[in-house]
């Protein structure tokens, strides 16, 4: 809109006609009022027949020659003789300017040619095609699948289980591991059970083997779990390490105490599973900048890594 | 596309004499394109078979009547009686006592169940009405009082109370719906939930009204 010519061009001049040389010097300055003569617009002026390709606008004509030999067009027979007439392309124009006569006569040479060439390597491509059908299908299956499969073991590791021996312990990430068992039918604070339960007082030791073993000293996971499959809630009640790092002794066994309730006939079955946190707990509060230093460094572990107690 | 592959080649090749394989190719790419419509339709149906956005990830159900015990795939619960109530008095394990009021109906409802494999808790019950409203667990009641507190654990029966505060016109034909809690923001998908039956048809929601308590007391420790 707001390149539309004044109007008092616009009766004078049409859209697509070609454009006037503008006067010369600053354009919009109020002057006085000119006067153009009548020019052809349509039909177009002959033009000078010196003018080289690629000005033109129109349609080329057709040229009186044999066209390019082209592969077999599969919507050939529906192509009317006169259908590009109108000249929407240059391809067009160039296939439909023929006469029909031309177009038969070039055109039927070519027509034996192709079921000798063409027909037998298609129906070869059958069981390939198929092949890649299959793969893509199967593809499509798979990929998505597996990209949930690993969504879902980022938050359901596969747990690698290291058996320890009945009394024994068990060393994971520079801690040694001790658990002990001991059945109870009521505890001080809790009461008794009900009946056909059994309350299980569980004793997980802990011993830094080195500084490393220090750095994780952040809390375990502590289940109890039959070999069937079967698990109950294991709550943490206390633990007896030190609050301060600095008092957190290499070789010295601090323990945690977790209770359990589970039924009375599994109670002597039930083994214990430690969960090592991966956490490595600084020895002393880190300022943010020594955090910002230590981040990224480390690698992430997995908390995947299990000691199993047996019984 | 797919559909006019095998038409186009299938001309020219079947063709020994030049005039008749007209006929058969044009027959061939009609049989072609009916098979490509079909073939597109059937997509189309497929596809409207797909579960739609709501439906994706959406619980998967078990169902049952009051009294059946309804195995899900990770535990089973019953629902062992139906009351309501005008009130309830709740006194928590601390002693704190409570008296909740409303202007519809106390729906209790006792249910109880046992785990699988795996100690699990309930997340807040919900009771779908027959007019298909759904109401979760009255905040009235402190949930420690109810079946979403304790650990249902495999090996013995958890019992406990759902507590519903609704409008009497909901209680006709509604059912209760027990799932475990199930994580906060990023759920899992399709997890399993337990779907009873209360009875309530007409006869049965007079006879609750009728007969609810004045007064239902819950504690501590049950």
């Amino acid at each position: 809109m707001t390149g539309a010519p004044p109007p008092e061009q616009e009766g004078l001049r049409d859209w697509f006609a070609p454009r006037r040389s503008l006067p010369a010097g600053p354009p919009w300055v109020p002057g006085p009022r000119r006067v153009f003569p009548d020019e052809q617009v349509w039909p177009p002026p002959p033009r000078p027949s010196g003018e080289e390709a690629g000005v033109s606008t129109q349609p080329f004509p057709a040229v009186p020659a044999a066209p390019l030999p082209r592969p077999a067009a599969p919507c050939r027979p529906q192509e009317p003789a006169g259908a590009g007439a109108v000249g929407t392309g240059i391809g067009t124009a160039v296939g439909t300017g023929l006469p029909p006569d031309a177009r038969a006569g070039t055109d039927a040479p070519e027509e034996p040619a192709p079921p000798a060439g063409v027909a037998v390597p298609r129906r070869r491509r059958t069981a390939p095609l198929a092949g890649a059908a299959l793969l893509a299908v199967a593809l499509a299956v798979a990929i998505p699948a597996w990209e949930n499969y690993l969504f879902y073991r980022s938050g359901n590791p596969a747990y690698r289980i290291h058996p320890v021996a009945p009394g024994g312990a068990g060393t994971l990430m520079n801690v040694s591991w001790r658990a002990e068992v001991e059945p109870a039918d009521s505890l001080p604070g809790l009461g008794a059970a009900k009946p056909g339960r059994k309350w299980l007082k569980i004793t997980v030791t802990r011993t830094s083997l080195n500084a490393e073993g220090v750095l994780r000293r952040a809390d375990p996971v502590i289940e109890v779990r039959h070999p069937d499959g079967r698990a109950w809630r294991t709550e943490i009640a206390g633990n007896d390490l030190p609050p301060e790092a600095a008092e957190h002794r290499i070789g010295t066994a601090y323990r945690y105490d977790a209770i359990s309730l589970v039924p009375g006939d599994v109670a002597g079955q039930v083994e214990v599973r430690v969960i090592p946190s991966t956490l490595r707990v600084p020895l002393r509060e880190e300022s943010t900048a020594e955090l910002f230093e230590r981040a990224g460094t480390e690698q992430v572990e997995p908390q995947d890594q299990v000691l199993l107690f047996r019984r | 596309m797919t559909a006019e592959a095998p038409g186009t080649p299938a001309g020219p090749g079947t063709a020994a004499p030049p005039l008749p394989p007209r006929r058969p190719g044009g027959l061939r790419r009609a049989g072609a394109l009916l098979a490509g419509i079909a073939l597109a339709a059937a997509a189309v149906a497929v596809q409207s078979a797909a579960p739609g956005p709501g439906e994706r990830g959406a619980p998967l159900t078990w169902t049952g009547t009051v009294g059946e015990e309804v195995a899900a795939s990770r535990f089973t619960a019953r629902v062992r009686a139906v009351y309501g109530a005008r009130t309830v008095e709740t006194a928590d394990a601390a002693g704190t006592a409570g008296t909740a009021t409303t202007s519809g109906i106390f729906v209790v409802v006792e249910a109880g169940a046992t785990a699988h494999r795996e100690p699990q808790r309930f997340g807040p019950p919900v009771l779908l009405a027959g007019d298909g409203r759904r109401y979760t667990a009255t905040d009235k009641v402190d949930p420690s009082l109810t079946i979403t507190h304790p650990y249902v654990q495999p090996g013995w029966w958890t019992e406990g109370v759902a507590v519903f505060d609704v409008p009497v016109s909901a209680l006709t034909g509604s059912r209760i719906v027990l799932a475990p809690e199930n994580g906060g923001f990023i759920g899992e998908a399709y997890p399993p939930e337990v779907e009873i039956d209360l009875g309530l048809d007409d006869a049965g929601t007079q006879r609750l009204i009728a007969a609810a308590k004045d007064v239902h007391r819950l504690e501590a420790g049950r």
